[in-house]
């Protein structure tokens, strides 16, 4: 995961083969809990498309809309997106990254989560991370920050890794090669989940 | 089980891994009318600007916005000098730090480039206040002084020759009272 600029792979298609997104389908949760940024970026992400954003002020809010949008509701109702602060009173956007990737249901646990930091410090990025954000926005938010952060959430969804000690997006860029030995291993066996469509190695 | 130094060196060994991959059908691509299949796609260039548009609209609320918070601010640091429980204390040291980051993401946004440079400061020394020290106050009291100037001269980017005087009284407080403290 990049810090600012997200990587692209080597094979990028021509700007006339790409196809124009619509984000009006989109249901974005924003949990920030300064009033000005939070209005800010909501307005951002509806002037981009987006067809409905739902801000809330704190993951204690976050984690009550979840559960009641992601897992009592149907799935055209379930959010798509979180987007969270990483400074939040209370309990904070680490902690909301883990509980949701630590949530035993698939409608809340892989949500594609942006992380919004205003600490450019390699070791948030990389805690970030490691809770399981899939990518990391450092601020100042900007319309053309937002808008790849977005994109790239979009285009390149990287597997969900599931070892002793993590849960979540694979933490090695698919466009970089890993210079040790892959030990992990396709079995057979098949593990359950709640999406019928969804393919899985173990 | 491999240890996590392990994994991270995708180092093998003979306990089992205990890796799982989960490939999951792309949702977000299939809701924006694309085909999974298809390559990359763009965000309609004219809604990113219009997005902006949204940032630069906002600026004027700026000044307002800030005096809002530097007097949130002022109300957090009273609160602490006047606390009473560790509680109450607690409290106070966590509004300071929220307006004193608040303060600092909406410069930063507007390039308020001094403004941003004390409420980073302030965010990162409010972490570390003991108010029993009085030294510890000095700084503080620095920090809130400083910010306010800052934004009654309102003064954008770095400020030129009077910004680096506000910095100095800063780096002052902190040199003399908090080094000398610990």
């Amino acid at each position: 995961m990049s810090e600012d600029t997200p990587q692209q792979d080597d094979h990028v298609p021509a700007l006339d083969q790409k196809q124009l997104y619509s984000l009006r389908s989109f249901r974005v949760l924003l949990v920030e809990d300064y009033g000005f940024m939070a209005d800010l970026v909501s307005s951002m992400l509806r002037e981009m498309g987006v067809g409905f954003v739902k801000t809330v002020s704190s993951a204690k809010e976050a984690q009550i809309l979840l559960t009641q949008y992601n897992a009592d509701s149907v799935p055209r109702d379930h959010f798509d997106i979180v987007i969270t602060d990483w400074l939040l009173p209370e309990i904070s956007g680490a902690t909301l990254i883990s509980w949701i990737r630590d949530h035993k249901l698939d409608s809340i646990k892989f949500m594609p989560i942006i992380l919004c930091s205003a600490y450019t410090s390699e070791e948030v990025v990389v805690e970030g991370r490691d809770k399981g954000a899939n990518e990391v926005m450092v601020k100042p938010v900007s319309a053309e920050k937002l808008s790849k952060r977005m994109l790239y959430v979009i285009d390149n969804p990287r597997p969900f890794i599931k070892a002793p000690s993590f849960f979540g997006p694979d933490r090695r860029r698919q466009d970089k090669t890993f210079p040790g030995e892959d030990r992990r291993k396709i079995q057979a066996e098949e593990i359950e989940t709640n999406y019928e469509q969804d393919e899985k190695e173990t | 089980m491999a240890t996590d130094d392990e994994e991270q060196r995708g180092q093998t060994s003979d306990r089992a891994p205990q890796v799982e991959i989960f490939h999951r059908v792309n949702k977000l691509k299939k809701k924006t009318g694309a085909s999974p299949d298809a390559p990359g796609g763009y965000i309609d260039d004219r809604a990113v600007e219009q997005a902006q548009q949204v940032v630069k609209a906002m600026e004027k609320d700026y000044k307002v916005e800030v005096l809002r918070v530097l007097q949130e601010m002022d109300e957090a640091w009273q609160f602490i000098q006047n606390a009473v429980t560790p509680d109450e204390t607690a409290q106070g040291h966590q509004d300071l730090y929220h307006s004193a980051n608040h303060i600092k993401d909406l410069a930063a946004m507007y390039g308020y480039d001094l403004m941003q440079h004390f409420a980073r400061s302030l965010r990162d020394f409010a972490e570390k206040i003991d108010v029993d020290k009085p030294k510890h106050r000095v700084i503080v009291q620095a920090h809130v002084d400083v910010m306010w100037m800052t934004y009654n001269k309102d003064i954008k980017g770095q400020g030129g020759a009077a910004a680096d005087e506000l910095k100095e009284i800063v780096a002052q407080a902190i040199e003399q009272n908090f080094w000398k403290s610990e």
